[in-house]
Parts: C-alpha cells; sequence; structure tokens
C-alpha cells in the first residue's frame, strides 16, 4: 500500500514551514498536525492511518455526497469512490489548503461524474401539491427531496452551481475552487441555471 | 414566486434535514488493499514470465554458439578430401 517515500520531502517542508509559523507566528499551515502525521504515515504504506483519516473526514464528506445522491446504498458508494480516489492521488495532496478541502474537491468530481453518469435518468417530480407549498410547511426531508427531484431535472452543471451555491451556502469564488471554473463561468452557469430552474417551476405551475 | 425565493427558502429547510450516518472505513480500506496487491501480482506473473522467457532464449542462444563453426573449416574439410 506504499506510495514510496519520495514525498517525504515535501511533508519535511510542511512541518518546517509549521516550525517557521511557531517561530514567527504569522503563517500557519492549513494543514492540521494530525492530518499531516496520518497523510505521512499513509503514504509510507500504513493502511490505519489512512483508516484513521477516513474515519474523521467520513461524516462530512457523507453529508456532502448526499447532496449528489438521496439514495442511502448510492451515497455510500460514492463516499467510498472520494476516499479510494484520494488515496490513490494522495502523494499529489500538497498541502495548500486544509484537507478537508481537498476531499471536497475530489468529493465534487466524483459527485458531478456520478450525475453525468446518469444524466439520462432525470427524476420527475410528480407531486404538484407537494411542490406548490411553502417550504415552512414543508418537513426538512420533504424540502430536501423536492429539491433534489426538482434540481434533477437540470442539466448536471445547472445542478451542481446551484447545488453548491444554494444548498451548501458557498460563495462563488469557493464554487470556483471546487469546480475549476474561473468565478465569472460560476456567475454566468449560476445565471443560465436560475433562468433554467425558472422555467422548470413556470411549467410546474408554481411561480 | 421567483425563482430565486423559492430557491433560497427550499434550500434553507432542506439544510435542517439530517444526512445518514455512515461508517466507510472497513470497505475503503478493503478496496484499497483489494486494488494495490493485484497489481503487485500482475508486476510478479510479468516479471516472472520475462525471466523464464529470458531464460529459454539463453539456453538456445549457448547451444546455438557452441554448435558454431567457422564457416571456411567446413570448405577446407571438402578441400583437403579432394586432394586426398
Amino acid at each position: 500500500m506504499a506510495h514510496g517515500s519520495s514525498f517525504q520531502g515535501r511533508f519535511q517542508s510542511s512541518n518546517h514551514q509549521q516550525r517557521q509559523s511557531g517561530e514567527q507566528n504569522a503563517h500557519v499551515s492549513p494543514v492540521s498536525l494530525d492530518d499531516l502525521r496520518e497523510i505521512k504515515a499513509s503514504l509510507e504504506g500504513d493502511g490505519d492511518a489512512y483508516g484513521r483519516l477516513v474515519r474523521r473526514y467520513q461524516g462530512e464528506i457523507g453529508r456532502y455526497m448526499w447532496r449528489f445522491s438521496r439514495d442511502r446504498a448510492v451515497c455510500e458508494e460514492l463516499v467510498q469512490d472520494v476516499f479510494v480516489e484520494a488515496y490513490v492521488s494522495l502523494h499529489s495532496f500538497r498541502g495548500r489548503s486544509p484537507f478537508g478541502h481537498w476531499l471536497r474537491r475530489i468529493a465534487t468530481r466524483v459527485g458531478y461524474r456520478y450525475w453525468k453518469s446518469r444524466a439520462d435518468a432525470a427524476e420527475h417530480v410528480d407531486c404538484v401539491a407537494t411542490l406548490a407549498a411553502p417550504a415552512s410547511q414543508l418537513k426538512p426531508d420533504e424540502a430536501a427531496e423536492l429539491l433534489h427531484a426538482m434540481l434533477a431535472q437540470l442539466s448536471p452543471r445547472d445542478r451542481l452551481v446551484l447545488t453548491l451555491m444554494y444548498l451548501e451556502e458557498m460563495p462563488v469564488a469557493k464554487v470556483a475552487e471546487l469546480t475549476g471554473w474561473t468565478r465569472t463561468m460560476v456567475k454566468v452557469q449560476a445565471f443560465r441555471a436560475k433562468a433554467r430552474l425558472k422555467k422548470l417551476l413556470k411549467k410546474e405551475h408554481l411561480s | 414566486m421567483n425563482e430565486e425565493k423559492w430557491l433560497s427558502q427550499m434550500a434553507a429547510r432542506a439544510r435542517e434535514a439530517s444526512a445518514p450516518r455512515i461508517d466507510v472505513t472497513e470497505a475503503v480500506l478493503a478496496r484499497i488493499h483489494e486494488s494495490v496487491p493485484e497489481s503487485y501480482d500482475a508486476m510478479a506473473i510479468m516479471a516472472g514470465s520475462s525471466m523464464a522467457a529470458a531464460c529459454i532464449v539463453l539456453i538456445y542462444a549457448i547451444q546455438a554458439w557452441s554448435a558454431l563453426n567457422d564457416p571456411f573449416s567446413t570448405m577446407l574439410a571438402s578441400m583437403s578430401m579432394v586432394l586426398q
């Protein structure tokens, strides 16, 4: 399971950076020492260390992947994909952002790929009565289910940008970071996605 | 109600919903263990078969080298027979 020890230098430099930050009290490395330790051990082939990383982040990633599929089995599969993909690319983790952020970038890619793979199988919203009800009258699960089904009728790109901006409440910069799009592209995509959602809501007699 | 308001209100309500708790640690580690030894096995099989092929070629090469004659020796042998 070892990736080899050729990445040790990078992690040493991260530690060095942290030592420097301790000395100068000016710059703090975004990666926690615990994460750094587990990542280094994982790269040296310690499977238990990677297990500890998975245990630490699976809740956060699980909640995030729940936005991509509300089927528990599929969601679990997607979370597994995220961690397996993260393990394979662990050697490329530069430590410039917290490990959780890096995982979210992978998770976004995995989730988007999943949506693209089943783009033809758009879910249909057949409960107009639920659709017409104001959000405050719906149970949180009903609202989540309804929103999920409505967004599922959009293209994966539209769905992704609206999910991240509204469900995850992310600013444009963060969406750009996770998707790899430019900020302008995110804004344009969001504008177009909302226009398409408006049409969809009109079709369902909601606006 | 415009789409922006609908989306914001629905998303706010949806965020109150809780996601199921999942534990994928064992499954992830199993998948990693599964994929890595496979590649090592494949590499070992490739290395073993390459070595076996190289050994066979080497044996034939040694035999061919030892059976190799000087092209002039056959010519001289026939000439000496004629001269005799």
